[in-house]
C-alpha cells in the first residue's frame, strides 16, 4: 500500500511522485513536508508562523507515522519530503528549522525500525526544478537497490547547496 | 564582517543571558562566563533552584525566574538591559524515552516548546539589544544525530541545530556569530531518570567510560563566547569525548 501524509504542499505533484509504483514487494509511506519557500527574516518571524510549522506540524507528523506504524508491513520503506533549505541560509530560520527537526525525526526512526527492515530517508528537493530527479530518486529508494540505505537525507537541488546562493548576500 | 554591521556601543561591561542556569551546565556556564567578565542574567523556571544557585555566582549576578516560552516574561527580563554581548541558550527537557509509537502527542509539543520554541523566543528578544561582536551559543546535544526511543528529544536539538545554521547565515552581516555545542552524556539531572544500572551501562559506552562534567561543556562556551573564536559561526560543536565517531570500546 502507498499511503501519503504529511502538511505539505504542492500535493497533486506529490501524487504524481509515486503514480504507477507497485506496491506488492514493500508498503511506502510518504511524509510530505515540503512548505512555502518564502523567505522570513528571523527578526520578522512571528510566533503564529513558528507554533504553527516547527511544532504543530511537526507534532502532527510524529502522530500520523505512530497512527500508520503499526500496519506497515516489514521491509517497507518510509520517504520524508523535506525543504532543501535544511541546511540553512538568510531568510530560512522557519524552514531550516522545521526540515531539520524532521530529520532528527527519521534519523531515530530509522534506528527504530531497523529490525523490521524499514528503512527511512529524507528527500529534500527544489522540486519545481527536479520533479524527474526527485520521482526517480522516490522510486530508487524503494528498490531493491536501497534496502540497507537508512537515516539518510538526498538533497536535490543541482548543486545549489554547494554555493553562495544570491539571497544570501543582502543589498 | 560587512561595513553595515552596527558597531559595539559603549559600554565596556559585557552582559550575558544564560537559561536554564539554575544546575547542571547553564549554571557551570553562569560561573564560568562571570569569571570571565560578563556580568550574568541568569534565567530558570525553577525558583528555588536559583535561589539555591545564588551563593555560587557574584553578587551582581541577575537572577530571573521565568518561563522562557512565555515571550512577555523574556522581553520583560531583556528589556532592563541596554546591551547583551553573549545569548547560552541552554534550558531544555529530555521528556520520556519511549518508541515513536508509544509517544502522545502533548509531551511531544512540550519537548518542541521548550527546547526550539523557547531558543527561538530568547533570540529573538536578544537580537535588538546584540550588537557586532555578540554571540549566540545554543546548546544542543550529540543526540541530534538520531537516537532510537527518544525521536522527539532527537528532533528538537536536531531543530536547534538547523536554526544556528540558520541565524549564523542571516545575522553574520550583522557582525553577531551563532554557534551550537552538541555535548554526550554530561552529569546533569537530566541523568537521573536512569536507574543505577542503567546510567552504569551508558557509561560503559562513553569513550573515557563515564559522564563528561559540566565544566567540560562550559569551557567550550567560555571560549565560543569570547573573541578568540571570531572566525567560528555557524558551527556545531561535538562535545561528546569522540563517541559520535561510531567506533565501539575495545
Amino acid at each position: 500500500m502507498i499511503r501519503i501524509i504529511g502538511p505539505g504542499v504542492a500535493s497533486e505533484m506529490i501524487t504524481e511522485l509515486v503514480a504507477n509504483q507497485s506496491d506488492i514487494l514493500s508498503d511506502l509511506l510518504l511524509v510530505n513536508a515540503l512548505s512555502e519557500s518564502e523567505r522570513i527574516g528571523f527578526d520578522d518571524l512571528s510566533d503564529t508562523v513558528f507554533d504553527k510549522t516547527c511544532v504543530e506540524d511537526v507534532v502532527d507528523c510524529f502522530s500520523g507515522i505512530a497512527e500508520i506504524l503499526p500496519s506497515i508491513r516489514d521491509g517497507s520503506r518510509i520517504i520524508f519530503l523535506i525543504p532543501s533549505a535544511f541546511l540553512g541560509d538568510m531568510g530560512c530560520a522557519l524552514q531550516a528549522t522545521y526540515a531539520a527537526m524532521l530529520v532528527g525525526l527519521a534519523r531515530s526512526l530509522a534506528l527504530e525500525l531497523a529490525r523490521r527492515r524499514i528503512t527511512v530517508n529524507c528527500v529534500a528537493p527544489t522540486l519545481d526544478e527536479n520533479f524527474h530527479a526527485t520521482k526517480k530518486t522516490v522510486a530508487l529508494l524503494r528498490s531493491e537497490t536501497c534496502e540497507n540505505i537508512t537515516g539518510q537525507v538526498f538533497l536535490i537541488d543541482g548543486g545549489e547547496n554547494l554555493a553562495l546562493r544570491k539571497a544570501s548576500v543582502p543589498t | 564582517m560587512s561595513s553595515d554591521s552596527t558597531p559595539h556601543p559603549r559600554s565596556i561591561q559585557r552582559h550575558a543571558v544564560i537559561t536554564g542556569a539554575a544546575r547542571g551546565i547553564g549554571l557551570e556556564v553562569a560561573r564560568t562566563l562571570a569569571k570571565d567578565g560578563f556580568r550574568i542574567i541568569a534565567i530558570d523556571y525553577d525558583p528555588d533552584a536559583l535561589e539555591s544557585a545564588r551563593e555560587h555566582l557574584p553578587d551582581n549576578a541577575q537572577l530571573v525566574s521565568l518561563d522562557i516560552t512565555d515571550r512577555k516574561s523574556v522581553r520583560k527580563c531583556l528589556d532592563e538591559l541596554t546591551q547583551i554581548d553573549a545569548v547560552v541558550n541552554n534550558a531544555g527537557i529530555a521528556g520520556d524515552l519511549l518508541a515513536l509509537t508509544q509517544l502522545d502527542a502533548e509531551s511531544v509539543r512540550q519537548v518542541f516548546r521548550v527546547n526550539v520554541k523557547g531558543t527561538f523566543i530568547v533570540s529573538q528578544e536578544a537580537l535588538s539589544r546584540m550588537y557586532s561582536g555578540a554571540t549566540i551559543i545554543n546548546i544542543a546535544s550529540r543526540g541530534y544525530l538520531g537516537g532510537a526511543g527518544a525521536a522527539h528529544y532527537v528532533a528538537s536539538k536536531a531543530g536547534v541545530v538547523g536554526m544556528t545554521r540558520a541565524m549564523a547565515s542571516e545575522l553574520r552581516w550583522r557582525g553577531i556569530r551563532v554557534n551550537a555545542v552538541a555535548p554526550g552524556m554530561v552529569e546533569t539531572r537530566m541523568l537521573q531518570g536512569f536507574t543505577p544500572k542503567m546510567k552504569a551501562a551508558l557509561e560503559r559506552l562513553e569513550p573515557e567510560g563515564r559522564a563528561a562534567d559540566p565544566k567540560d561543556i562550559a569551557n567550550i562556551i567560555s571560549f565560543l563566547a569570547s573573541p578568540a573564536s571570531k572566525a567560528v559561526n555557524g558551527q556545531v560543536l561535538l562535545a561528546d569525548g569522540g563517541k559520535s565517531l561510531g567506533t565501539l570500546p575495545y
